[in-house]
């Protein structure tokens, strides 16, 4: 009797947590690999005397460490775990294997409210912008636009139980989202117009201290949400039946999961623009290399890989030699849709939650 | 009479309407004016046409939706007074809605089983343990317990949730067609690990099935859902009342009370008699409908004799004085069916 009770334990916690250690430990070479990276090169050898500042050789690589390389290190680490834990909850709570903030126009919706934000209120935002409350008022917008459209597909796949069709849907909300946002812009200044071309290509290293800040707060929340629901999440993988029979409270859990990934999303899309890819394409790396369904361990999972791989992208948008930066967005897009790909080719018997 | 008669039945529906609501105020009954009730560790069987309502009452009696009208008195408690957390711990739920979940392991699902019981962690202790090895050991699935769920058949799945709503630990069982896609053995030992459960391990099990006859011998009782009412009771007291044939309306099939089986209606238009050896009879019997006689017992008109040759049947037919005989059923068929 003993046997089948130990091994019904929930996880093999002590692989896990080695793969998690291992993955903890290669974030850190990430770090470093980034922050030496860019086109002043400081030397990894010179790092941390520059980082405590008893290496004064050259003045100038203080300076972008601490205005530059760290904040931009730690919005790539924000936003990586963000999108990526985001993602993992839309493909529980839509029981979608492609679901992720950008697929379902999760994103775009963002991206709407951001640009109601920088053309309805232009010239208050672009003198607010470096303030708490433009910083506010910019990711509060994300975050109703992110969740608007999450409730509409939540409407339409109650009723439509095919997963494409909720893909091409979310795909449709998307592009009505970025309608709106084309009529704005024909209306609109140049200087704001280029101010949105540029955010829609994906940014993080442009954000304010302020926005930073605000950011972290936000994200911070989301992610309290997100580990008061793991035990709820892991009920829901059996589907709404057997979750409500377990005494999972459905509407509740709905709207807590819709609002912290709407908080996750909307946040590093405000800021950091709409960063395709991660959110969809990490939570099926993580179940991958930890072959476990469990969000226990998929959660941490996340918040590291995509961290690992948000740096990436980082660091490879900075390896054309001539000091140009590759859009991120375009980056991750590429570490992205081959993970994508892979889902859809061999995992065929995802293709229908029926 | 004891004073069991003051001891509420273990479900008891009063006067219920299930269905879906539409608004907030209206609902649309897919079945109403349920009264029915089970007793304590008892196994009731729900039969019904398809789209009669069956997994609605089921899903309405686990609290997955409310009662449009009247009640479901668990334990003599209106269903409606208990919380959804209570509700985990005394009733759980197996339907035939397939888990798509990646990479879930068939003991972390079984685990699940007591999520009402566990913290915020979900982390499990002693007794928890003990009654996931319990449901387990149970259900015969110690072999499957590494394995991914999708690796597993259909009924090794369904016995896999079985086992999780084991798990649960409660005294109600609901179980919505828990063998549909299964094959026939597979059937049999789902009812067996359910009748064991009701007899040896006090669960009220409620569940819906289309496989009549296989719910005939297991059931204590049978909630028999038809177009003009509910009718209950003992699988054997339905038969005497002859109410399975209002099963089926309008349907190829008729209900023969005799061996208690649905079979084709059919128009009988010549008749024959068997006679003969008796353990053959109910078969050639059977041969002789299927191709369109009518199986009398006058021995004026055509009449098949069965003989026996050293433990081999031998069919004879007697026409116009000549004797015919025939070394198989098939033959017979053939035969008698060339006759007009």
């Amino acid at each position: 009797m003993v046997a089948p009770g130990r091994s019904a334990d929930l996880f093999n916690y002590k692989r896990s947590l080695g793969l998690l250690f291992l993955m903890a430990v290669l974030l850190l070479l990430f770090v470093l690999l980034d922050l030496v990276t860019g086109t002043v090169k400081i030397p990894m050898k010179n790092l941390w005397g520059v980082f405590t500042g008893t290496d004064t050789g050259n003045p100038a690589w203080h300076t972008i460490l601490f205005e530059f390389r760290i904040p931009k290190t730690i919005t790539a680490i924000l936003a990586g775990s963000a999108l990526s834990v985001s993602g993992l909850q839309m493909q529980t709570i839509f029981r979608n294997p492609l679901a992720g903030p950008d697929v379902l126009g999760v994103s775009a919706g963002a991206g709407l409210g951001v640009a109601l934000v920088v053309f309805g209120m232009g010239g208050f935002f672009m003198s607010e912008s470096l303030t708490y409350l433009g910083s506010w008022v910019q990711i509060v917008a994300a975050w109703i636009g992110a969740g608007m459209v999450l409730v509409l597909v939540m409407a339409v796949s109650v009723r439509v139980r095919d997963i494409m069709t909720i893909l091409i849907l979310g795909i449709l909300f998307g592009s009505a989202a970025s309608a709106l946002v084309s009529i704005l812009q024909f209306f609109s200044p140049q200087s704001q117009v280029k101010a949105f071309v540029i955010w829609t290509m994906g940014n993080l290293g442009s954000l304010t201290g302020v926005q930073l800040r605000v950011l972290a707060i936000s994200l911070g929340i989301g992610f309290l949400l997100t580990l008061s629901l793991l035990k709820v999440m892991n009920a829901l993988l059996l589907g709404e039946s057997y979750s409500k029979s377990m005494g999972v409270n459905i509407k509740v859990t709905r709207i807590l999961v819709f609002l912290s990934t709407s908080l996750l999303s909307g946040s590093v899309t405000a800021f950091c623009g709409p960063l395709a890819f991660i959110g969809i394409a990490v939570p099926h790396l993580a179940r991958l290399l930890f072959n476990t369904a469990s969000h226990y361990i998929l959660v941490p999972a996340s918040v590291l890989l995509g961290s690992l791989i948000m740096l990436l992208a980082d660091i490879l948008s900075q390896l054309p030699p001539s000091g140009m930066l590759l859009p991120i967005n375009a980056v991750t897009a590429m570490l992205g849709i081959p993970v994508v790909v892979w889902v859809i080719v061999y995992n065929r018997r995802f293709a229908s939650i029926n | 009479m004891t004073d069991q008669h003051n001891i509420p039945e273990a479900i008891s529906l009063d006067n219920l309407f299930v269905g879906y609501p539409v608004s907030m105020k209206a609902g649309k009954t897919v079945y109403d004016s349920i009264t029915a009730c089970a007793g304590r560790s008892e196994m009731v069987g729900v039969i019904g046409r398809n789209g009669i309502g069956k997994s609605t009452l089921l899903r309405t009696i686990a609290g997955l939706q409310p009662p449009l009208k009247g009640s479901v008195f668990l334990n003599g408690t209106d269903s409606r007074s208990v919380s959804l957390k209570a509700m985990a711990r005394l009733i759980s739920f197996v339907s035939t809605e397939t888990v798509y979940a990646w990479q879930i392991k068939v003991n972390e699902l079984v685990a699940m089983g007591r999520f009402p019981y566990t913290g915020w962690l979900g982390k499990l202790n002693e007794t928890d343990r003990e009654i996931i090895g319990e449901a387990v050991a149970k259900t015969g699935i110690e072999a499957l317990l590494s394995k991914n769920l999708h690796e597993l058949s259909d009924g090794e799945r369904q016995k896999v949730m079985i086992a999780r709503a084991l798990a649960q630990d409660t005294p109600f069982v609901i179980l919505d067609e828990p063998t549909a896609f299964l094959d026939l053995p597979a059937r049999y030992e789902i009812f067996r690990l359910l009748s064991e459960l009701s007899r040896h391990h006090q669960k009220t099990i409620v569940f819906s099935t289309h496989d009549l006859s296989m719910a005939m011998d297991v059931a204590d009782k049978l909630w028999l859902m038809t177009d003009t009412g509910i009718y209950q009771g003992a699988p054997e007291d339905l038969l005497i009342s002859k109410v399975f044939r209002k099963l089926f309306l309008n349907s190829p099939a008729e209900f023969d009370e005799k061996t208690a089986t649905f079979r084709f209606k059919r128009n009988l238009e010549k008749a024959i008699s068997v006679a003969g050896e008796k353990k053959f009879r109910m078969l050639t019997r059977r041969a002789l409908e299927r191709v369109g006689f009518q199986i009398t017992d006058d021995h004026s008109g055509w009449v098949v004799k069965i003989a026996d040759n050293n433990g081999t049947p031998v069919w004879h037919v007697n026409m116009n004085g000549q004797l015919l005989a025939f070394d198989t059923i098939y033959a017979l068929t053939l035969y008698v069916k060339s006759l007009t």
